[in-house]
């Protein structure tokens, strides 16, 4: 956390309108390509959740990586990703309860078919859950094996194990994250 | 290992701290800056668009102009020519009415003079008998001469005659 706080602030100084330099444009790409993606899924009326689902992606993401310089990974920890999972569930919620009205959100639950009232009601605790232990498993598995590859062959070996469980499964474990927290608020919303 | 704790309650508020750090220093700026860009080039584009327009009604505007300005110069022309075509003309008709008249004159004159040279020649005939005949009153009462007389008359007469029918 305190890596991304002062790297933002070191980031974001002297942003200019005009004539950006390269790690400006660099940035912005970045954030460009997070925040369109967001909106993609979100539409126009998450546009206020954007900034939020942009600080969990990074968070996630380089939380995950961070099992490369030696740290515990945060997110190997089940209270990190159920926190996680919580904020998504009252994020979830709340986009639904803010755009249809509080009625509208109880009535939201009869659909399509009153039937589908217990599964609807089970569905708020299921999906986060759901979120929750998707990322803790998969951190976790690979904090496993990794430990196993080093105990088993300290040199070399790890390095393309590392990159698949490190980076890519960690980034894809992220974006996992935040595109289903994404398209659930969707849904509540729509 | 696998145990929900207080870790939890921890990590939520720090997630939320962390959030809003991000919302004000990290995403808050580059969208603002981003925004502001759009803006930018958006105004850009409409004023670029703007300039357009303009010049081309200008432009429209010139042409309108050179078109009536052509147009002016040919009907200019056009008066010149017909001007100088009736100047010639007329002065061509002039020339011919004068020409006219002053043959009209001259055969006028001419005439004149035919019937004063007539009017002479008779009034020189008249004279002529006169003579003659003064001539046979004062001369002797002879015949012979009378007719030699005569025929002298007839001769002169019939010789001016003559010479007044050529």
């Amino acid at each position: 956390m305190a890596v991304l706080l002062v790297l933002s602030l070191v980031l974001v100084r002297n942003l200019k309108v005009e004539n950006p330099g390269k790690k400006q444009l660099l940035l912005e790409a970045g954030v460009d390509f997070l925040r369109r993606f967001f909106r993609g899924i979100l539409g126009e009326d998450g546009e206020r959740y954007i900034p939020y689902m942009m600080t969990v992606v990074v968070y996630i993401g380089l939380a995950n990586v961070s099992g490369i310089f030696g740290v515990k990974p945060p997110t190997k920890d089940l209270n990190v990703t159920l926190a996680l999972a919580v904020m998504s569930m009252f994020l979830i919620e709340y986009s639904g309860i803010h755009k249809k009205g509080l009625k509208g959100f109880f009535r939201s639950f009869l659909d399509p078919i009153p039937v589908m009232l217990p599964m609807n009601i089970m569905e708020v605790l299921i999906r986060p859950t759901a979120l929750c232990f998707r990322l803790f498993g998969n951190i976790l598995g690979g904090f496993v094996v990794m430990a196993l590859v080093e105990f088993v062959c300290p040199a070399a070996l790890p390095v393309p194990f590392s990159l698949y469980f490190d980076f890519f499964d960690g980034f894809i474990q992220a974006y996992i994250f935040v595109f289903l927290t994404s398209m659930f608020m969707r849904e509540t919303m729509d | 290992m696998v145990q929900i704790n207080l870790n939890l309650v921890f990590t939520i508020i720090n997630l939320l701290i962390l959030y809003l750090l991000m919302k004000k220093f990290l995403f808050g700026p580059i969208i603002k800056v981003m925004d502001q860009r759009k803006a930018m080039i958006d105004q850009q584009f409409q004023t670029a668009k703007e300039t357009e327009d303009k010049a081309n009604e200008l432009k429209q505007h010139y042409e309108d102009a050179l078109k009536s300005a052509k147009e002016e110069s040919w009907q200019i022309v056009e008066q010149a020519k017909q001007e100088a075509k009736a100047r010639a003309d007329q002065s061509a008709r002039e020339a011919e009415a004068r020409t006219e008249a002053m043959l009209a004159g001259a055969r006028e004159d001419i005439r004149n003079e035919r019937e004063n040279a007539m009017k002479q020649m008779q009034s020189e005939i008249g004279r002529l008998a006169m003579e003659a005949a003064a001539k046979i009153m004062e001369s002797e009462r002879s015949s012979d001469k009378d007719l030699a007389l005569y025929d002298q008359f007839i001769k002169k007469a019939g010789d001016s005659d003559d010479d007044n029918s050529h």
